[in-house]
């Protein structure tokens, strides 16, 4: 376990490398002057005269070759030091980790909400298939698939805000305005793991120990809970590491929706302001949370399921 | 169910358990604590010098009088400072008020409004305009609703005593958020302090010295001539704020500038919220508001949504489909001003491709009918067509021809005199073998732009120029790959003609004010007409002279405008006092209130 730690852990850096490249490329290719855009933001209602744009770039750097700057930005950053923002002039990773606190709370309690509605859904639905509740699961599952986020979060805005007026419609802070948000953000992974965890458990179901299982007598619940649940749920635990990745990139567009300051909401104005460093920041810490994560998946499915060996990645 | 699973599986489900409830914890203890209660309120102060009698019709600044105070002298240095009515608490200005302000009643109501961005600071020499959007800050002079001229507000008078030297009369009895005295000293510190920090504002009024002459009276003089320094006070940035107490403060300032408007900062969270208490010693009278709380809601459709829920009472900048959609419902209301402040305008390209080419170019003004154009992407209430670059409130009495008439037999007559014709019948007309084919770039931020391209798309294939839409960055506008380009711009700021057309063709910047001559015209008639424009001192004459460079640049298509477009904003049926304001620099101010 500890080589298989140790390879994963090593090929994170050439990940992040590899991402941090393509990030800064893409960004510096793309039309746009951040200069410009920080002089306007500023000094509002006035047009920078290109004097002024000429000072702000070597000001800010920008007038070096890609290259240069790229290197440049690997330096700090090895550093720990993610640059200041073109705009507000702060440093980077205080703004990512300030942003963090209200995305991380949103993401989670979207996963428990999936998690905790995907769970007895996929299962029951599995057990009774073609009943009521495997009926009205499936459906669920093809509306959070096929209905886009921003779709959902306006209709549920819609029904518990403006028509029944139960919740807030947006804000941050107490628990009732979270409910929307991470309903909201929850219904496409509750979705995708609904399916999965019925899918899986109708596989594990048709296995022989489970025919061998009812040989023995054992009673349905105990066949289920004790023997297929546990195999069944390896697949749901690898997919909740790309869920989290989805996850966050989902908040980018139900922070934008419902006002949530967190860090979609500072990467959407990042991202239009030409905000070069903090989008390259971002990405940097967005890129190593999932790779985390997914690391963390891995290492969970292998001690789960004994079958997979640490030792396999060597083979 | 759990306890069947492995013990690995249970105790990661615990871990992910116990950190969001960590990260709850944190949360709740990270959020903002309440806003301080009223006491935070400036100590109680001398009685404010109250406005006896409702506003004259006749501004005070003689040099930057409105349209109908033409007959005003030219230099009225000899004319009386007599203390002038505010000028934001206007018509509906409480005339009752007594001289000693009445104490707060404590049952006023708190309003929550819905804006935009917040993701700047407040104080305004760091370039913010939410405190002077909501209510917090005060400028010397305001942009008008109807005229977009400068008018007195913190200032009740400017006097040009030569072209260098500008005699500014401040308000008696105003005081800071934190009762010191807003006298000419205090004024002169703010300016000085503005124009230290910012390199655009001190560009902007090119101050050689600014004297204090007496307790109400401050003198700038400036390096060059600037006929037009009231209205470029009236700017955000010249915000007058407590020099020493920002000096005190620090970084701190920022966010919790010390200002003179009806509201005070109390808490203001970046790209989130700021809560602000009523100025009870406000010289404009008690606000009828305990407090504000200015919520940042980036997306339209969910500011829209959370008025009609309820959760705000005043929403920015909603859409015209919205405003339409709720007309039949009692509960809110879009409101836009009257007069549009911003152009919907197509850039030319004078500099290369088929544009450069003068029938080309009147052809295709004449093909497109933007007036057809500007009833779809500014329906009445939301804008109108624009005959003008700039529009018609801030040039008044200007009868200059515009650009050219929708007349596409006229557009077709005029390219086959010129040469251009249809010889393959592929529909596209050619010169030289070579077809006419224009690009029409559009950025899709402004809803508007992406669908005027279209349809000027149909109606140019109608007279057999063919038309490529190119959906894209707005700073694409700088690398000329195109030949129009929809743009969307303030045409008010600092109310003074001269500095809006400038910013379109100016061949010099003004001050900082630059240069986007993205079309690259070049025209010297147009240049002396600005170069007369920046000179002249007396209005009427600055107006006609703009009014012949508006025509200029009509008959030339230097650009072409489509529509004039205001703000619309959304208003709870509480709210009372709601003047919407054709600039974007005013949103909220002492009048405001809620019927609840």
């Amino acid at each position: 376990m500890t080589a298989y730690l140790t390879r994963r852990l090593a090929t994170l850096p050439l990940l992040l490398l590899g991402i941090s490249v393509a990030t800064f490329t893409l960004l510096n290719i793309a039309p746009g002057e951040p200069a410009e855009n920080a002089l306007r933001r500023r000094n509002p209602g006035a047009t920078p005269n290109p004097a002024a744009i000429a000072q702000m770039r070597a000001e800010l750097g920008l007038d070096a070759p890609i290259p240069t700057r790229y290197i440049r930005w690997l330096t700090s950053a090895l550093r720990g030091d993610l640059g200041e923002s073109y705009l507000s002039e702060q440093p980077i990773a205080g703004q990512l980790a300030r942003s963090s606190v209200p995305t991380a709370m949103l993401a989670a309690t979207a996963l428990v909400l999936a998690i905790g509605a995907a769970l007895p859904l996929g299962v029951i639905s599995a057990l009774r298939r073609g009943g009521l509740i495997d009926s009205l699961g499936r459906l669920t599952a093809l509306i959070g698939a096929s209905v886009p986020s921003y779709a959902l979060a306006y209709g549920l805005i819609i029904l518990f805000a403006v028509k029944l007026s139960w919740l807030p419609a947006l804000g941050y802070g107490d628990a009732a305005q979270l409910a929307l948000p991470a309903l909201a953000l929850s219904l496409a992974p509750m979705a995708q793991l609904t399916r999965l965890i019925r899918a899986s458990m109708l596989e594990t179901l048709a296995q022989d120990y489970i025919v061998t299982a009812r040989g023995k007598g054992l009673a349905n619940s105990v066949i289920a809970s004790r023997h297929a649940l546990r195999n069944a749920l390896l697949p749901a635990i690898s997919a909740l590491g790309v869920s989290v990745g989805n996850l966050l990139g989902g908040a980018v567009i139900i922070e934008t929706i419902f006002g949530w300051p967190g860090l979609g909401q500072l990467i959407v104005n990042a991202a239009t302001t030409r905000d070069y460093p903090m989008v390259q920041g971002f990405a940097l810490y967005v890129a190593a949370i999932t790779l985390l994560v997914n690391l963390l998946a891995d290492i969970l499915l292998r001690m789960a399921d004994p079958r997979i060996r640490f030792a396999r990645a060597d083979a | 169910m759990l306890e069947s699973l492995t013990h690995p599986v249970r105790a990661a489900a615990l871990a992910v358990l116990l950190a969001i409830a960590l990260l709850l914890a944190a949360c709740q203890s990270s959020a903002p604590a309440a806003p301080p209660p009223a006491q935070e309120a400036p100590p109680a102060a001398a009685p404010v010098a109250a406005p006896t009698a409702p506003a004259p019709a006749m501004p005070a600044a003689p040099m930057q009088a409105a349209p109908a105070a033409q007959a005003a002298p030219a230099m009225p240095a000899a004319q009386p400072v007599a203390p002038s009515a505010p000028a934001q608490p206007s018509a509906s200005a409480p005339s009752a008020r007594s001289a000693a302000p009445a104490p707060a009643p404590d049952n006023r109501p708190t309003m929550t409004v819905g804006g935009i961005w917040l993701d700047n600071g407040l104080d305004p020499a760091l370039g913010a305009w939410v405190g002077l959007q909501m209510g917090m800050s005060e400028t010397l002079f305001r942009l008008s609703e109807d005229s977009l001229s400068p008018q007195p507000w913190l200032a009740t008078q400017a006097i040009l005593v030569n072209p260098l030297t500008w005699q500014i009369d401040i308000r008696p009895g105003v005081r800071f958020h934190n009762g010191a005295p807003m006298d000419a000293a205090a004024v002169k510190a703010s300016l000085e302090r503005i124009t230290e920090m910012s390199d655009a504002a001190a560009g902007m009024l090119m101050v050689d010295a600014i004297g204090v002459l007496d307790e109400d009276t401050i003198v700038i003089t400036t390096t060059e001539p600037r006929p037009i320094l009231p209205g470029l006070l009236t700017t955000p940035i010249f915000g007058i704020v407590d020099a020493a107490a920002a000096e005190r403060m620090g970084d701190a300032f920022d966010n919790a500038p010390v200002l003179t408007g009806p509201y005070m900062p109390t808490e203001f969270v970046l790209n989130e919220r700021v809560v602000t208490v009523a100025n009870d010693d406000y010289w404009g009278g008690t606000p009828p508001l305990a407090g504000i709380e200015i919520i940042a809601i980036g997306d339209t459709k969910t500011r829209e949504l959370a008025l009609q829920a309820g959760d705000i009472d005043l929403a920015m900048n909603i859409s015209p489909e919205w405003a339409t959609s709720i007309a039949p419902d009692a509960a809110y209301r879009g409101s836009s001003s009257a007069v549009g402040a911003n152009v919907v305008m197509w850039w030319v390209n004078h500099e290369s491709g088929p544009m450069s080419d003068p029938a080309i170019r009147q052809a295709a003004a004449m093909a497109i009918d933007r007036a057809g154009i500007a009833e779809v992407i500014a329906p009445a209430g939301s804008g109108a067509y624009a005959s003008y670059l700039l529009p018609s409130a801030a040039v008044p009495q200007c009868d200059a021809p515009g650009a050219q008439a929708y007349d596409p037999d006229g557009a077709r007559a005029l390219l086959a005199q010129a040469g251009y014709v249809d010889s393959d019948g592929d529909g596209v007309i050619e010169k030289d073998g070579a077809p006419v084919q224009i690009v029409i770039g559009a950025y899709p931020q402004r809803p508007q732009l992406p669908v005027m391209a279209e349809i000027a798309q149909a109606m140019l294939a109608e007279v057999g120029i063919g038309v490529e839409v190119n959906i894209t960055e707005w700073s694409v506008v700088k690398e000329p790959s195109w030949d129009m380009f929809g743009w969307y711009s303030d045409a008010s700021s600092t109310g003074d003609p001269h500095w809006n057309i400038q910013k379109f063709f100016g061949e010099s910047s003004l001050g900082t004010g630059g240069n986007a001559n993205f079309g690259r015209y070049a025209n010297d008639d147009l240049y002396s007409l600005l170069a007369d424009m920046g000179a002249e001192a007396q209005p009427d004459r600055r107006y006609a002279l703009a009014c012949d460079a508006l025509g200029l640049i009509g008959a030339e298509t230097a650009v072409l405008p489509v529509a004039h477009v205001s703000v619309i904003n959304g208003v709870s049926a509480d709210v009372t006092g709601f003047t919407p304001h054709p600039a974007r620099f005013y949103f909220l101010n002492g009048e405001v209130g809620l019927a609840r």
